[in-house]
């Protein structure tokens, strides 16, 4: 076992390392470097790290125990104990590892599949390659790392890959915006996470996972909380939640797979990975649990409600990410880890359909061809959905009625997307056709590409495959309590705090009626009154310009947090330190000048003026002693 | 001639070859050639090292002595650490092509053997002769071979650091003096100094100590340099040559934090735990100021030079937390700034010398015209923003881990300049390497890096992924010279 997730690291390693030595001998990271093949290394490693996570997924899943072991140290000071610090580089392989890993490196293998035919004719095609398996790299780290540190810093691999891919095309102003606010948003989640690391290594004295849970009872609750709450704010920044979510809509800057990659597998799932790693902490502060739940149903509700409003296709699934990870955070603020991770992996297969799908739709403008592919969204989805929906209802019924009214909202502005992106044919309003290219919104990645409207294979099957895997997860793995065992399969979680429940029908037709019922409202909306999407839209401009800064957030981040920082640093580096601390320095030196030119007058080399003060001072010297004595 | 002495003495004669033969071409390969030996040699140093590493080693001392001065050297594990990185950053520094004439190779010599003779001193005596020597060498470098504010900024330099030199020197008269009060014997080895109990709680010295300390601190201060006596540090790096920004960030600096961990904090301990709130604040602010002022510079080596003085803010708040992991930390620190500051101003050098100019509106889509050059620049930037796996990060994270075992509150507000960091590194490298080049821009000017300049990069960003990675080693080597210094367990 230790030897396929060393394979699973070393891999993409050695791939990185070919694409970059070999591949680009002659033009090292140029953006003019053309196509050439250094995706195949990458390709194949995809394909080894995919069946070696397999295989460990079956492993697990077949009873073998947990895989923690250290590597090699990395760093360690001030002896054993809590006075000092040690971290080592290490691998654990658990049933949670397991089950998120083999669903990491399936779904991105099958994206890295489909950029391929995506980036062709690209000038940055290899670069974007390095960039792409970096980010998967970093996510397979993090999700094998035995402990804190560890996770930390494939945590910012994957932020910089992030940052990197974001703003892949980088002569676009708006792209390296987005990637700088995507980095800057992430940092501050970081900061908060290394300092929950820093409370960890004080008052546990390790970071390694197993020791730091072993050694729980000993840190006192106050101080859990603390830990709780600042890893929660770290998750809140990479799985985009309320407060730090800003960067994620934004972030489709980057090229389709980018976001699909993103949005799907690496980079919003690390932080519901974390809060699931984390579940022997969270569980000891229910206080903290209750917050994320709060801040979890916020995000998903509200989410839910802008993807309604927005025009842009992507835009649309950047929300329902969002408020897809809300509905992981109240499954997990509710109590249960489980329903949080089975639709963190379920969600990687659906979105990561659907966002291909809205590049082939990018791609093929006017070629409604995914549409059969569109269905594999909700149904994979369902199951999931419908565990943190029975969690929810455990837990509280407010909690529940999030739940649901999250799933009418889900069901309205898939279906609303889907209506209007397939079926929508309404040139009679071309101010408000929902397609990216005619609202002006869409970055036009389509017609930029040469290729926009050849019918590539590598852009076909992996969307297939993908839609395939969601299917059969959706409805093999899921219902039959498969995924339940592998997720649960030797846990740090001490006991079996979740059991499967057999299949609810109950609060399952319930889910399910929500769904419908979201759906049947948007095909009310959208086909049946197709007038109205523009009509609210043209009534209410206050209303629409409300969604657009999604309620005043973003604004108010901006005006209240970046501005102040940008203010205070103007100050303080020009006002401060330049014209008023640096000129009265030089000014007092200036004086110093003035000062000994005036001095020096008392030394003009005059015999008898020396002997003067010579006699002066020997005068005082003798009163000095004179006066001790 | 022992092995330190030959250590600081053959730089000394290479400087002397250097300016009296006859071209600057023969001038420049006897400074490769000797820079390039005495990288050789302070590895080979390590040889002692082998073994468990814990006292001085290779000692040389006269035995004579006049009221305690004599000469008297070692290395432990710090001293060492800091000779490796004199010797490296001086022979890469060196190495990157360009045309100077003899002064200035044998300046640089002059300040390398300085530089080592400060790390090897024992004796405060020769410790304060050298600290005073590199000024001179530094002063020229600035003053002569600088851009074109020079003259301003190497006087600058050498007044605010001469008088901070003054307070040192007052500190290091009355530190043997306190020694013969309370032994009897004069002293000025600072092993011996170290042992000395005259500031314990109780000594009727206490109160002089408490200034005698003060004074010294400032005398260090200025060289780190601390708020709000770093206003000589802008100015230096930006007018001085490439290179000697670089030894000056990379090296000169840290003598300053040397100075610390070498006499003031063992000298003394209970002074030092009762200044921790003090200096491990002003730590803070260093972080915190620094960065700030960074995030609006426009000028790529003064957005540089102001990130020395956040980076370095971490050495301090590492070493006054007084833990294990803080002090090696803080140790580790200057090692990482000294690599990836150095590899920064080397960079901003070699664009320098193509375009003269390095404003950070002057560029744009550098990228595209040098990828190589933005490789490097990334990935240093990036350690010095202090990625984890890269050295930056081992440095600050452990500096705050210590300092979170004594005061939560320094600590998050020290974390907080990961965020700035970050802040005032990507707009900046955005602007040159990514954002489309403007009108009058000089981009396309710009040529990407040859060989040499490659090899010498590649040495650096190697060095800086092992210490990001595997910084383990250094540890072990550093450990013994701090776990005295230890307060807080």
């Amino acid at each position: 076992m230790t030897r396929a997730a060393l394979v699973c690291l070393v891999a993409p390693l050695a791939a990185l390392a070919a694409g970059f030595a070999f591949f680009h001998r002659r033009k090292p990271w140029s953006p003019h470097c053309g196509p050439g093949s250094t995706h195949w290394p990458i390709l194949l490693s995809c394909a080894v790290v995919t069946a070696s996570s397999w295989w460990l997924a079956a492993q697990m899943l077949a009873g073998a125990p947990a895989l923690d072991r250290t590597l090699w140290t990395w760093m360690s000071a001030g002896g054993p104990g809590p006075g000092g610090l040690s971290v080592d580089f290490g691998l654990r392989v658990d049933g949670l590892g397991a089950a998120v890993l083999a669903m990491v490196t399936l779904v991105s293998g099958l994206i890295h599949a489909y950029a391929v035919g995506y980036m062709r004719g690209d000038p940055g095609f290899s670069r974007f390659f390095l960039y792409f398996h970096l980010f998967l790299f970093s996510m397979i780290g993090l999700v094998l790392s035995n402990n804190y540190l560890q996770l930390y810093l494939f945590w910012e691999g994957v932020g910089l890959a992030s940052y990197l891919l974001i703003g892949f095309w980088r002569e676009r102003e708006s792209a390296r915006r987005a990637a700088l606010k995507a980095f800057l948003t992430n940092r501050v989640g970081d900061v908060c996470f290394l300092f929950a690391i820093f409370l960890l290594a004080r008052s546990a004295g390790t970071l390694r996972f197993t020791e730091v849970f072993a050694r729980l009872d000993r840190i006192p609750q106050s101080t859990l909380a603390w830990i709780a709450g600042l890893m929660f704010m770290g998750a809140c920044a990479k799985s985009a939640q309320f407060p730090l979510y800003i960067w994620l809509p934004d972030a489709m800057e980057g090229p389709t797979p980018t976001s699909a990659l993103m949005h799907a597998a690496t980079m919003v799932t690390a932080g519901v990975f974390l809060m699931a790693r984390s579940w022997p902490i969270l569980e000891r502060v229910p206080g903290v649990l209750d917050w994320i739940a709060a801040t979890g149903a916020f995000t998903a509700l509200g989410a839910a409600v802008l993807a309604f409003t927005k025009k842009d296709l992507k835009r649309i699934l950047a929300y329902s990410t969002v408020s897809h990870l809300g509905l992981m955070m109240l499954a997990l603020g509710a109590g249960n880890a489980y329903a949080a991770t089975a639709h963190l992996v379920m969600h990687g297969f659906f979105k990561a359909t659907l966002f291909l799908c809205a590049g082939n739709v990018l791609h093929h403008i006017g070629k409604s061809t995914a549409s059969v592919d569109e269905a594999g969204g909700p149904t994979a989805g369902f199951f999931s959905k419908d565990l943190i929906f029975e969690a929810a209802v455990h837990r509280s019924a407010i909690l529940g009625a999030c739940a649901a009214l999250v799933a009418v909202g889900s069901g309205l502005y898939i279906g609303r997307m889907a209506w209007l992106t397939f079926f929508g044919e309404r040139p009679e309003q071309p101010d408000s056709l929902p397609l990216p290219s005619s609202t002006g919104e869409g970055r036009g990645e389509g017609s930029s590409d040469p290729h926009a409207h050849h019918s590539d294979p590598w852009l076909e099957w992996p969307v297939a495959a993908l839609a395939f895997f969601s299917a059969l997860i959706g409805l093999a793995v899921v219902p039959t309590g498969v995924l339940h065992r592998l997720i649960l399969a030797a846990p740090l979680w001490r006991g079996e705090p979740f059991p499967h429940a057999p299949f609810d029908w109950g609060l399952g037709a319930a889910a399910l009626a929500a769904a419908l019922a979201g759906i049947g409202a948007s095909w009310y909306l959208a086909m049946a009154k197709p007038s109205w999407d523009w009509q609210w839209r043209k009534r209410r401009p206050g209303l629409e310009r409300a969604f657009d800064a999604d309620f005043g957030w973003q604004p108010f981040v901006m005006g209240c947090v970046v501005q102040p920082v940008a203010a205070l640093a103007n100050f303080v580096g020009w006002t401060f330190d330049l014209r008023t601390w640096d000129r009265f320095m030089e000014a007092a030196a200036d004086s110093f000048i003035g000062l000994s030119e005036g001095v020096s007058g008392l030394s003009r080399g005059l015999l008898n003026q020396y002997v003067g003060w010579m006699a002066a001072a020997a005068a005082l010297f003798l009163l000095r002693l004179a006066w001790v004595r | 001639m022992g092995a330190l002495t030959f250590l600081w003495l053959f730089p000394a004669a290479a400087a002397l070859c250097a300016w009296l033969v006859p071209t600057p071409r023969a001038s420049r390969a006897v400074a490769l050639v000797s820079t390039a030996f005495l990288l050789a040699y302070s590895l080979w140093l390590m040889a002692p090292f082998s073994a468990q590493i814990g006292t001085l080693r290779l000692e040389e001392m006269c035995p004579a002595s006049v009221l305690g001065i004599r000469y008297r050297v070692g290395v432990d594990g710090l001293s060492l650490a800091l000779c490796w990185l004199t010797t490296l950053l001086t022979f890469l520094a060196l190495a990157v092509p360009g045309e100077h004439p003899n002064g200035y190779w044998a300046s640089f010599l002059a300040l390398e053997s300085g530089l080592l003779g400060l790390f090897v001193s024992q004796n405060l005596f020769f410790f304060y002769i050298f600290w005073e020597v590199i000024l001179i060498p530094m002063f020229f470098i600035i003053g002569i071979w600088g851009s074109s504010g020079r003259r301003h900024a190497a006087f600058k330099f050498i007044l605010y650091t001469f008088l901070g030199s003054l307070f040192l020197l007052v500190g290091f008269i009355a530190l043997p003096t306190f020694h013969h009060q309370a032994t009897g014997a004069w002293s000025w080895d600072i092993p011996d100094l170290v042992r000395t109990p005259f500031a314990l709680p109780g000594s009727p010295l206490r109160g002089a100590a408490a200034w005698i300390y003060a004074a010294i601190a400032l005398g260090f201060a200025v060289k780190i340099p601390l708020l709000p006596l770093h206003n000589w540090l802008p100015d230096a790096h930006t007018e001085a040559p490439a290179a000697g920004s670089v030894i000056l960030a990379g090296v000169m600096l840290k003598a300053g934090v040397y100075g610390f961990l070498r006499i003031l904090l063992p000298v003394f301990p209970d002074i030092s735990a009762a200044a921790l709130p003090w200096l491990g604040a002003l730590g803070v602010a260093n972080i915190l100021y620094g960065a700030l002022c960074a995030m609006v510079q426009t000028d790529l080596k003064r957005l540089i030079a102001y990130t020395s003085i956040s980076h370095l803010g971490f050495c301090l708040v590492g070493m006054y937390s007084l833990t294990g992991d803080g002090l090696a930390g803080a140790s580790l620190q200057m090692i990482n700034h000294g690599l990836s500051t150095g590899a920064l101003f080397l960079m901003v050098g070699m664009i320098y010398d193509r375009v003269h100019r390095r404003g950070v509106a002057d560029f744009g889509g550098l990228d595209a015209v040098a990828p190589r050059l933005a490789f490097f620049f990334a990935f240093v930037l990036l350690s010095s923003i202090g990625l984890p796996g890269l050295n930056g990060f081992v440095g600050e994270m452990m500096s705050l881990t210590g300092m979170a075992r004594v005061s939560l509150p320094l600590a998050a507000l020290g974390v907080l300049g990961g965020v700035l960091a970050a802040a005032y590194a990507l707009p900046a490298f955005q602007r040159v390497f990514w954002a489309p080049a403007g009108e009058g821009s000089a981009t396309p000017k710009m040529t990407d890096l040859v060989m040499s300049e490659r090899a010498i990069l590649w040495t650096l960003c190697a060095l800086i992924l092992w210490l990001g990675l595997y910084p383990q080693p250094v540890i072990r080597l550093l450990e013994p010279s701090l776990s005295p210094l230890v307060a807080v367990r």
